[in-house]
């Protein structure tokens, strides 16, 4: 598995790009932005992209989207049957996808929105906005903090310690440290945070 | 807006194996070349040898899983490295200077009297290590996750540490001096000793009122 994170100044997010050097196949994780660096990754490895996964369906994890479906047909795979009006293959939770010689599991993770998944490839999961570095993702109340909490520890923590975080936004991690050392997973975390909006992004 | 950074933050990365150790009941990572981890490995000096000769490789070396090395008193600077595991190893008098480091994940290593400086990490994993006595001046350290860390008398001065993070660890006796602080979660669980002079402080981001994710 070959992996290239680019970082988009449009909402500080990650967008990923997993590519097989075996098939010559590739997909992408969170189209945040799709620019001539991310094109020439693709064309100079020789990738053929087969498909897109969205963790969630925010603007700052998508505003790529449009651009990436004029250049390739790819099939697009989100929690939903439409993203940014584009169809999408509708996925549930304990799915997994065969795409590009990988299996892609799915993991249903809501909290920060309904439509959360995590996706997990061989020892990495692209988790989005559910979890990131020391941080859960931000929620609209402190039951929704709960919830992506409780989900977060079911289905994310009981993987093991060297796997992999790869987060829409901020640096990566692995489970160990998460489990150990993430302030969102503190018993009282959901009565210190103070919901705010004006930072939401 | 410039556009520059953006393009330059592409990580081309093999990710190391992710392979478990065939010993029965273990779930620890193979080490390189192997089928089981170090510690379950027939002889894990002669595998520790072998992974360190790709280590020093001038060229540097990518897609390494070396889970739980042991380094000491070599001279690892001006290399690259790529998308390699250094879980839970331990480095101690050991010369980054002026390395690249590139999607590499140190989680639960412990460094003690290691050289930094001058580094490019980006997109890295120190998350829970035990850091003492090393330096880390004038280097870039972006994207990088400090979380769970205890970090002892350790200087980051002059460094950019951009979107970088600092949450639930232990940092005394350090220095955050003349670096870039924006965008970096400042949230120790403790901290004494550290001091900030000349940096933006008020471009980090250092409680949970101003998270912005």
């Amino acid at each position: 598995m070959k992996i290239y994170q680019q970082y988009s100044l449009f909402g500080f997010s990650n967008v990923y790009l997993v590519g097989n050097d075996k098939t010559k196949e590739a997909f992408v994780v969170d189209p945040a932005e799709m620019n001539a660096a991310l094109l020439g990754h693709i064309e100079k490895n020789g990738y053929a992209l087969k498909a897109v996964f969205i963790t969630h369906n925010h603007t700052h994890h998508i505003r790529g989207l449009k651009t990436l479906l004029k250049i390739y047909n790819v099939q697009v795979f989100a929690a939903n049957a439409q993203v940014a009006g584009f169809p999408s293959t509708p996925l549930r939770d304990g799915e997994s996808v065969n795409i590009c010689g990988f299996t892609v599991d799915v993991m249903s993770v809501p909290g920060h929105s309904p439509d959360s998944l995590v996706f997990g490839v061989d020892g990495v999961l692209f988790t989005g906005d559910a979890l990131h570095a020391g941080l859960i993702g931000k929620t609209l109340s402190s039951y929704n903090a709960v919830t992506l909490a409780d989900r977060i520890r079911s289905k994310i923590l009981d993987q093991a310690d060297e796997y992999i975080i790869l987060p829409g936004h901020g640096p990566p991690s692995t489970v160990g440290t998460e489990r150990n050392f993430n302030i969102g997973l503190e018993e009282d975390y959901a009565k210190r945070i103070t919901p705010r909006y004006d930072f939401f992004v | 807006m410039d556009l520059a950074p953006a393009l330059r933050f592409v990580y081309p990365s093999y990710m190391h194996s992710f392979q478990r150790c065939e010993e029965p009941g273990c779930r620890a990572l193979c080490f390189q070349g192997s089928n089981t981890c170090l510690a379950h490995h027939a002889s894990p000096t002669r595998a520790q040898a072998s992974a360190q000769a790709l280590l020093l490789d001038e060229a540097g070396a990518k897609d390494i899983s070396a889970a739980g090395i042991h380094l000491e008193g070599i001279d690892l600077s001006r290399r690259k490295y790529i998308g390699c595991s250094f879980i839970g190893a331990s480095f101690k008098n050991i010369l980054f200077t002026g390395s690249t480091l590139l999607l590499c994940f140190f989680d639960h290593a412990k460094f003690e009297a290691c050289d930094f400086s001058g580094v490019n990490v980006e997109f890295g994993s120190f998350g829970s290590c035990e850091i003492t006595n090393v330096s880390f001046e004038n280097s870039e350290l972006i994207h990088c996750n400090f979380n769970g860390a205890t970090i002892r008398e350790t200087t980051f001065n002059g460094s950019n540490l951009y979107d970088s993070r600092f949450i639930s660890g232990t940092i005394e006796g350090s220095d955050f001096e003349n670096c870039d602080l924006k965008r970096v979660y400042f949230i120790p669980a403790k901290q004494s000793g550290v001091s900030f002079k000349g940096s933006n402080t008020m471009e980090a981001i250092k409680d949970l009122e101003h998270l912005y994710l």
